[in-house]
């Protein structure tokens, strides 16, 4: 007999119903900690309006003294926030005061017969701390707090506890509920971040560790750490087949073209043709088949005029469907956001084609940045499981060919690996491409010259510098 | 200018007390005498035990709401004037269970004490 599923509520954001792999238990109790400002009342908000939408009936209830309609004007703010549910699928209530008068009874009295008279189905208990300010003994609390999930259980009433305290895994209050978050504020240097973290949840697995929000007029928005959320299924594997990378030199090369599903990470220092030879890549795309480019440094305008100044009409491709230019300036990002977004434009596009310029970018704004391989690892995966063919860029600090090339754990999270570097003959700067890898597979191991011409990368001498002009192209 | 009588009992049925206190404060100063409940049964029972001359209710609160302490007001007879002070949008109110007025929170502090001026002397004039 299939063991029965518990029954789970969204928790009106996708991110965080991910990582608590569907949303919150039904008729469970959790904390929901984090300092002023964290977005523990957003979050809530978010949570009871997404409920009474779906034909839930939730309940906000405060021990803070503050004015639901002043938290109301800056909900209004948020994208889910819905007038029309209110107050009949969503009631807001204080009772400061009960507390203040009567204590915790009081309030354990009036938590009760409330979600019974307006039939709560998740109700939000806001300044939780307040609770435990009320009483002298840690006992007491805890018998509330017990009580508190008693009530939630019996009700079949999902019940959010929020408090700016910040427990210790150990405190009574996390032994007694079903599950605890946590919202942080950090710090990395002058950079601010939020992260969230579920410590617990009974009744169910979670994607563990730090994933990264976001507050905006959109609302809470949660990335779950995209390294967590890899299937353990296993992957589909390396296809034999192979796309062409739109320069028949370097198809040559790799033995006939790119491996279809395979991540290519192509090196070099500045001007040595990256860029040039993923948009190369890129112009291969076709409506049926299209493709994504993900830049950090030039806008898509910059790109397109770049791409024409090479004969590629990025404009055309953009406007047949064929191309999507993503552009992230590489400031304050959130890395996995960017994961997320490529993931939902590949699986919505049915994209075949990736040029991602600029891993550094994804690098700096990861925290820690030594999160960078496992972060790559877990999307060259999924775009394995999705039949996307990858190429991203990464810059060399040195011009001429290095001893030994930096980041060797990027590589060995790589497929294929191309270097570009150049050559000083002649008093004359020189590009070659090489080879260093290509898994599974036989290719060219020689370094070949190449140029950047009219017509983008080419295989061979420029012929402008051959006929001792001197020029370049 | 109308004169107000120091004797009009005003009964605040207001949960937060970041509405109530200012409220009651702002009434105490245009010279009415003021009394609070902190939930729709409480003002329920102040209201049928010792009729106010004039009630401001909010509307979601604990043991019970705005709307129905009115109409239980109503249904005893008590025609006092009576405003609605909340947050909910007038339009998700269902048909009007008997309150004289609405008035959105946040709330205008003068036209809040002009309505009640107003109101009391309507009810002076019957």
């Amino acid at each position: 007999m299939p063991k029965e599923r518990l029954e789970r509520y969204s928790t009106g954001t996708d991110g965080l119903d991910a990582i608590l792999q569907g949303g919150f238990v039904r008729g469970s109790a959790y904390i929901v900690q984090g300092p002023p400002g964290a977005g523990k009342t957003i979050l809530a908000n978010q949570f009871c309006f997404g409920h009474a939408r779906t034909g839930g009936r939730a309940l906000y209830i405060s021990l803070l003294a503050e004015s639901h309609h002043r938290m109301l004007d800056y909900m209004r703010e948020l994208a889910f926030f819905d007038e029309s549910v209110i107050p009949d699928r969503l009631s807001y209530v204080s009772a400061f005061n009960t507390l203040h008068q009567d204590g915790l009874s009081g309030l354990m009295k009036l938590v009760y017969a409330e979600i019974r008279r307006q039939s709560a189905t998740a109700v939000v208990l806001d300044g939780v701390f307040a609770a435990r300010a009320s009483t002298d003994t840690d006992h007491d609390y805890r018998r509330f707090i017990h009580e508190l999930r008693g009530i939630a259980n019996a009700a079949d009433c999902t019940l959010l506890l929020l408090t700016h305290q910040n427990h210790d895994p150990a405190s009574p209050e996390h032994t007694m509920v079903d599950g605890w978050i946590s919202l942080q504020d950090e710090m990395r240097g002058f950079m601010a971040y939020r992260t969230l973290q579920v410590y617990k949840q009974r009744g169910g697995s979670m994607l563990r560790g730090k994933h990264s929000f976001r507050i905006s007029d959109a609302g809470l928005q949660v990335f779950p750490r995209l390294e967590t959320t890899l299937s353990r299924t296993p992957r589909a594997d390396l296809a034999t087949s192979r796309i062409n990378s739109g320069i028949p030199g370097l198809d040559l090369m790799l033995n006939g073209g790119v491996p279809v599903n395979s991540a290519t990470l192509v090196m070099g220092p500045t001007g040595s043709g990256k860029t040039t030879l993923g948009l190369h890549f890129l112009a291969g795309a076709t409506p049926a088949e299209p493709a994504l480019m993900l830049s950090f440094y030039e806008t898509p305008m910059r790109i397109c005029v770049k791409a024409k100044e090479i004969g590629i009409d990025c404009d055309r491709l953009i406007g047949t469907g064929a191309l999507e230019i993503l552009w992230y300036p590489p400031t304050e990002n959130i890395v996995d956001e960017i994961g997320h977004v490529l993931l939902e434009q590949v699986r919505s596009r049915r994209v075949k084609r990736l040029f991602v310029d600029g891993v550094v970018a994804l690098r700096d704004s990861l925290v820690p940045s030594e999160r960078l391989p496992g972060f790559l690892n877990a999307l060259n995966n999924h775009f394995r499981d999705l039949g996307v063919t990858s190429i991203y860029t990464s810059e060399l600090r040195q011009v001429f060919l290095p001893d030994k090339l930096p980041s060797d754990e990027i590589s060995a999270m790589i497929d294929n690996l191309l270097v570009l570097n150049y050559t000083l003959q002649d008093d004359l700067l020189r590009r070659r491409l090489s080879v260093l890898k290509l898994r599974d597979s036989s290719f060219d191991t020689r370094s070949r010259e190449i140029y950047i011409g009219e017509t983008g990368l080419n295989f061979g001498a420029n012929p402008k510098l051959s006929a001792g002009t001197g020029a370049s192209a | 200018m109308q004169v107000r009588n120091a004797m009009h009992r005003i009964l605040i049925v207001e949960d937060e007390a970041l509405v109530a206190m200012p409220l009651s404060y702002a009434l105490e100063e245009a010279g009415y005498h003021v009394a609070i409940a902190s939930d729709g049964r409480e003002g329920l029972e102040r209201a049928l035990e010792q009729p106010p001359d004039l009630i401001i209710t909010d509307y979601m609160m604990p043991r019970m709401h705005g709307l129905e302490m009115i109409q239980r007001i109503r249904k005893a007879g008590i025609t006092i004037p009576i405003i609605l002070l909340t947050a909910v949008p007038e339009g998700n109110l269902p048909v009007n269970p008997g309150h004289n007025c609405f008035l959105s929170k946040p709330y205008d502090e003068q036209r809040l004490l002009d309505l009640v001026s107003e109101l009391l002397d309507v009810e002076a004039r019957k």
